[in-house]
């Protein structure tokens, strides 16, 4: 067994730990679980939201402290990309937010999306926050306009707080009746090929986040480095080459004042040095029109090809297939209620944040 | 309560947890294509579902939510944030969706947002993991009169199976 692999498996590891902690901080805050917001911070955590800046145990208990009657929020993150560096780690992770409020002009649903940037520490063997920082990337906030009675909707369980809601009543239960359990490893003669394969989906889930992050940050560099030099893009306005591709990108998004690809549902599938995917995205952007600005959101798949070369898994080939588009006057709120209160905000390279983080 | 709780080798909890997201993923993928073969192998024979409305076997339960989805015009799954709670050859979890469906109401199109979240129980048997259960609730919804653009030039337009490009030989 080649000591790179296992290395590459503990790596492994160690960034599902991390995805485990970051999607348990969402859970927390949604359901009002101040233990389990709080249990992703290390002792003497911080964080950085902008207007609260301090320690993370205050804000965990600030936020799961709100009334519990309120409308459910959601805190959905994707594009996870993990760095790790022997006992800690930095990770960018995209935040779909949604809440239900009062604003002057009535009842509004509010859509927000942002990144969280993470510094992590592993502590005791456990892998924990130690500082995050919350930047805004856009938000969207349309009259209320909730429907429980056409078909897709009538009849559906709806989500609560705490031992409210459903499935985490099921999770609790559930757990209580299945006590720890230890898995047996895989036979060690396929130990290698499953390794490397779970490594390279890994791989394959970085170059689709890599490309957000190339995109939503205008960072070239990082764009030209995800495609192998024969790689052709299927994208609706250009078909041809990456290089070409590349080009084309450059000349239309100045006229996006804020990007942000959010990506979920992203599937591999690997044979060898070969590998096909498929990946949700959601392009949302605030895009200068003559009739003023609009709030655009494109929504579809990629549909990719990739190769490993030399190792190094890349892009070979990649359409966009549209499955819908909403475009409106924009509704963005920057400098007051809950925006006010966020006032650190996402920037092209190299201002962005996520670039300290990343050095 | 970490992922892979008693997984006594890193392997089989990193490979158990790519199998899980398989899962969730093709689920995505049965649901926004109507491809009831892949829905249906998703689950155990044995397996349940619980969406409310839809207190039943999975046997039933693939079938009409497909219905479901197909009188809609399109949608769109996007599943993220997957924790899981993994225990030998068991597993449950909890993940968000964000679906977007385009449908009409009177002849007049309308563009959904749903955002929910799956409860699933996993189990493994013969070395696959398929769902045991599942539990959808939605916690919130958007509906809007639709402002979409088809004449906008991104991409090839999405369908189900088997005219999506998904199916075309390109990316199997």
């Amino acid at each position: 067994m080649s000591a790179a692999l296992e290395a590459a498996l503990l790596d492994l590891a160690d960034k599902h730990e991390i995805e485990q902690v970051i999607a348990a901080h969402g859970r927390g805050i949604d359901r009002s679980d101040n233990a389990l917001m709080s249990g992703c911070y290390h002792p003497g955590a911080t964080v950085d939201y902008g207007v609260f800046a301090g320690p993370a145990a205050e804000f965990c208990a600030m936020v799961t402290g709100a009334p519990l009657k309120r409308p459910l929020t959601t805190h959905r993150t994707s594009n996870v990309w993990i760095k790790v560096n022997g006992e800690k780690a930095v990770a960018e992770s995209y935040g779909l937010g949604y809440r239900d409020e009062e604003d002057v002009g009535g009842r509004m649903q509010r859509l927000m999306g942002g990144r969280y940037l993470d510094r992590l520490e592993r502590r005791e063997g456990a892998w924990k926050i130690v500082h995050r920082t919350f930047v805004l990337d856009w938000n969207i906030n349309l009259p209320w306009s909730m429907d429980t009675t056409s078909p897709q909707y009538a009849g559906l369980l709806l989500g609560g707080r705490r031992d409210e809601d459903p499935p985490t009543r099921m999770l609790t239960e559930w757990a209580a009746r299945h006590a720890g359990v230890t898995a047996a490893a895989p036979p060690a003669a396929e130990r290698a090929t499953a390794i490397d394969r779970a490594v390279s989906k890994q791989a394959l889930h970085e170059l689709n986040t890599a490309y957000c992050r190339a995109a939503d940050r205008a960072d070239d560099a990082l764009l030209r480095s995800l495609w192998h030099p024969d790689a052709k893009v299927y994208y609706g306005e250009y078909s041809g080459g990456f290089e070409g591709f590349c080009e084309y990108w450059a000349g239309v998004r100045d006229h996006f004042e804020r990007l942000t690809h959010l990506i979920g549902t992203d599937y591999y599938d690997i044979n060898g040095d070969r590998a096909v995917g498929e990946t949700q995205v959601a392009r949302i952007e605030v895009v200068n029109r003559k009739a003023g600005k609009m709030d655009r959101m494109i929504g579809g798949r990629f549909l990719d090809r990739f190769e490993r070369r030399g190792g190094v898994w890349k892009l070979t080939g990649r359409a966009f297939v549209l499955d819908w588009n909403v475009n409106r006057p924009t509704t963005a709120q920057w400098d007051k209620g809950v925006f006010a209160s966020l006032p650190l905000r996402g920037a092209r390279a190299p201002d962005d944040p996520v670039y300290a983080l990343w050095a | 309560m970490p992922s892979g709780q008693g997984a006594s080798d890193p392997l089989d909890a990193v490979l158990t947890r790519q199998a899980l997201h398989d899962v969730n993923a093709l689920y995505g993928r049965a649901l926004d294509r109507c491809d009831l073969p892949l829905l249906t192998s998703l689950f155990h024979p044995d397996a349940t579902a619980s969406f409310g409305i839809l207190e039943t076997t999975a046997t039933e339960f693939c079938p009409r939510v497909l219905d479901v989805m197909g009188a809609l015009r399109r949608t769109a799954h996007s599943l993220a944030n997957e924790w899981f709670d993994i225990r030998g050859d068991r597993a449950a979890g909890e993940y968000y969706l964000c679906s977007a469906f385009s449908y009409e109401t009177d002849g007049t199109g309308v563009e959904g947002f749903v955002g929910g979240r799956y409860g699933a129980q996993f189990e493994r048997r013969g070395g696959v993991w398929k769902y045991a259960h599942l539990m959808l609730v939605m916690d919130w919804n958007m509906n809007n009169p639709s402002t979409a653009q088809w004449h906008l030039r991104f991409g090839v337009r999405g369908d189900r199976k088997p005219a999506d490009l998904l199916y075309s030989g390109l990316f199997q």
